[in-house]
């Protein structure tokens, strides 16, 4: 009768193809052959153990824990004292073998059969007698894992198994101390592959010797820093407690450097973060930027901002609600669990500290809300709500806000503008023919203290009064009857209004009689009907009402009396 | 038991059959060949059920046998036991010129049968068939634990088979005869 053992090894090889990874090493133990056998085959024969986690720690004992992804949990501990191995409430004597070898062996062991990637690994070297050399000396495997934690007193000790780990899996890296205040140096972790390629560092002890070119690759770096030796864009301290200290050393790079480099200092770590943060505005350089955009979209990239520097530089960040992203100079990052929305005001709020000077122009195109998802609508809203916090207004002398089809559109966003600053203000639409009211819009204080108004979307119910106080208006109504029109002649040639070049588009006049019965026969010139007026005291200024029929056009216009053509009657000012 | 049933079905090879086969069967009708294990039992099967055993295939694939020339000269595998061969005979009569089934469940469940079989089937290098019995060998020790495996496959533990391997050595020494010794190895 034939005997297992006798089998060829083919089918032997066969037979483990069927057999998950826990069968394997289970016959691993059976005999010595089957052992052998196993232990010669190739990588690729064997089955993947899926494990999620390794932990080892190690002390006077060394402990191997493993998990796989039932969140089932296998635990080795190799005894000092007894020389033994305890797996699954089994005890084995090792007789000669030192128990740092058989636990190495076995991490290595099960490292064979982990092809997938770990998503975590720790290992606690707290109180590894390190002054012999490293345990992992013997490892002859890369371990693949996501997020890699070690516990260390020394640099050595980082140094012992982070070379273990494959450099092009690991994302995130925590390197703990024992104790939070131990500084410890970094020149020879910083020439790792693995510090090289993770995309975040935590160094959480003081390291010593920083360097900014080592840190500069990592999106996202936490360092606690001692002293650092950098010459041009390097600090010298010993604390970052210092605060004032480094206040003196760093004011005067802060108010000649860029805001930018500011900016990405903020970036360079915890502390940095914090204190820019903490600093008070005017310790802050200008960003000096002209003009802002702030468009919401309806495709991939639901929000973009655009800043225009003063050397016409643009700076773009997009905000993508799938795969939750931020891009940033073509640069993408996720942002996490944040919602976009969030994020990018919380990047309008860091960049605006940086913003001093008022801007030429600030935009903001919600022209998209008609055919995307409420959520978006949060935005504007968010972003009045953070201005009102903050009690802090945008600076600019023109504010253009792009809307389809509601009034709040633009009251919400017209009082993040500073009244001081603000000049013009554009509304458009892209789609509205209809028209919006605008009985909330004429109560802002805005639109009763600036000098222009550019009002695209016909307004309804318009009343006369509230657009004397331009100096120049360029408005869109759908009508407008004679009596109002001789209303606002009549305000403006009295001199309580300074209109000077103005424009109302009406799109039906349909009042041509009134007018005429009111204002008398107008002077025709091609296809414009023209009446003069003179002003109550402006002595030569003639005010001109130019309706354009075929533009459906009416302008006010201010001439000096030798402008006004030959044969058109310059009415005297009526007080009646 | 069933070598003799495939009568029934002599148009079903003549889609599989290659060139070199229809040079060995000149006649339209199947071809049969015959083979005999130790216990000198004689099967008849027929070439397309053959087709299975990449082994027997290309043996016969340039032998151009007549029918007497076949009958005259069984294949003779004096390695297998004859109610294995039968098996394997078996098997391939019911899977002639089929697609073969993902699981077959007709393998015996006795583990000295299957052992035997894997063997016989290497062998003869039938690979579907060598594929369902290695995964129902696996099944067997699925989820066991290294004792249970040990006992089901008759295994002796490192301790008692380097015992026995002593035994064998000293008795070999004695005898000065290796072979008695692998013969005690087994015994225990």
């Amino acid at each position: 009768m034939a005997s297992i053992i006798e089998m060829p090894e083919l089918v032997l090889d066969q037979i483990i193809e069927f057999l998950d990874f826990k069968s394997v090493l289970t016959l691993r133990q059976v005999c010595r052959d089957f052992r052998n056998f196993i232990d010669d085959l190739k990588v690729s024969k064997l089955p993947d153990s899926r494990f999620t986690e390794i932990g080892m720690k190690v002390d006077k004992d060394i402990c191997l824990r493993i998990e796989d992804q039932d969140r089932h949990q296998y635990k080795f501990i190799y005894s000092e004292i007894e020389n033994s191995r305890s797996f699954n409430g089994k005890t084995t004597t090792l007789g000669n073998w030192n128990i740092v070898d058989v636990a190495v062996r076995d991490l290595e062991l099960v490292l064979k059969f982990q092809k997938s990637t770990l998503s975590w690994s720790n290992f606690d070297l707290e109180d590894c007698p390190l002054s012999k050399e490293s345990p992992f000396k013997k490892l002859n495997r890369t371990i693949k894992t996501k997020n890699l934690v070690i516990i260390s007193d020394s640099q050595s000790g980082f140094m012992s198994i982070l070379p273990f780990f494959d450099s092009k899996t690991l994302e995130d890296i925590y390197l703990n101390p024992t104790n939070e205040e131990m500084q410890i140096g970094i020149d020879e972790i910083v020439k790792t592959e693995q510090w090289r390629n993770a995309k975040k560092i935590h160094c959480n002890f003081h390291a010593l010797n920083v360097k900014v070119e080592d840190i500069c690759h990592l999106p996202r770096v936490i360092i606690f820093i001692t002293s650092s030796k950098l010459k041009y864009c390097d600090l010298r301290m010993r604390n970052f407690e210092e605060k004032e200290e480094l206040c003196n050393l760093w004011g005067p790079a802060f108010i000649s450097g860029s805001s930018s480099y500011c900016l990405t200092l903020r970036q360079v770590c915890r502390d940095f973060r914090n204190f820019i943060d903490d600093l008070k505005d005017s310790k802050l350089p200008d960003a000096k930027f002209s003009k802002i955009e702030i468009e919401l979209k309806e495709d991939g990239e639901k929000i973009i901002f655009e800043f225009v520097g003063p050397d016409d530089s643009l700076y773009r960040l997009k905000y993508a609600e799938a795969g939750n992203r931020r891009k940033f100079n073509g640069k993408g990052k996720m942002v996490m669990n944040a919602d976009i929305i969030d994020v990018a005001i919380q990047d309008v709020e860091l960049i605006l500290r940086f913003q001093k000077s008022p801007l030429k122009r600030l935009y903001c195109d919600s022209n998209a809300y008609i055919h995307i998802d409420p959520s978006i609508h949060c935005l504007p809203i968010k972003l009045n709500d953070m201005f009102k916090m903050l009690n802090r207004k945008i600076k600019t002398r023109e504010l253009s806000i792009v809307i389809t089809n509601f009034q709040s559109e633009v009251t919400i966003i017209l009082p993040i503008a500073d009244l001081e600053t603000l000049e013009c203000i554009d509304v458009y639409s892209y789609y509205n023919d209809t028209g919006i009211e605008i009985d909330d819009i004429v109560k802002t204080e805005q639109w009763k203290k600036v000098k222009e108004m550019n009002f695209k979307v016909p307004a309804l119910n318009l009343k006369v009064e509230d657009i004397c106080h331009f100096s120049r208006f360029n408005i869109k109504v759908n009508t407008i009857s004679a009596k109002d029109l001789d209303c606002l002649k009549k305000t403006i040639t009295s001199g309580s209004s300074n209109v000077e070049f103005s424009c109302l588009k009406v799109i039906n006049f349909d009042e041509n009689e009134e007018i005429l019965n009111l204002w008398g026969p107008a002077y025709l010139s091609e296809s414009s009907s023209q009446w003069y007026f003179r002003s109550k005291d402006s002595g030569e200024d003639i005010l001109v009402v130019n309706y354009q029929q075929d533009r459906d056009k009416i302008h006010f216009d201010v001439f000096e009396l030798e402008d006004v053509p030959n044969g058109a009657i310059v009415q005297e000012y009526n007080e009646n | 038991m069933s070598s003799t049933e495939q009568g029934t079905s002599s148009a079903a090879p003549a889609e599989p059959t290659t060139a070199p086969e229809s040079a060995a069967a000149p006649e339209v009708p199947e071809s049969f060949y015959y083979v005999h294990g130790k216990d000198k039992v004689v099967h008849k099967v027929s070439a397309g059920a053959l087709q299975h055993s990449a082994l027997i295939h290309g043996m016969i694939s340039n032998l151009g046998y007549t029918e007497e020339q076949a009958k005259a000269n069984p294949f003779p595998f004096e390695n297998i036991d004859g109610d294995i061969l039968q098996m394997v005979v078996d098997w391939c009569n019911q899977h002639k010129g089929k697609p073969t089934p993902p699981e077959d469940t007709n393998l015996p469940k006795q583990k000295e049968k299957l052992f035997d079989l894997v063997l016989a089937v290497n062998y003869l290098e039938i690979k579907e068939l060598l594929t369902y019995c290695c995964k129902q060998v696996a099944m067997m020790v699925k989820g066991k634990s290294p004792e249970e495996i040990r006992e089901i496959w008759m295994i002796p533990t490192d301790a008692e088979d380097e015992a026995a391997e002593k035994e064998a050595k000293k008795r070999a020494g004695k005898e000065a005869a290796g072979e008695t010794a692998a013969a005690a190895g087994d015994a225990k």
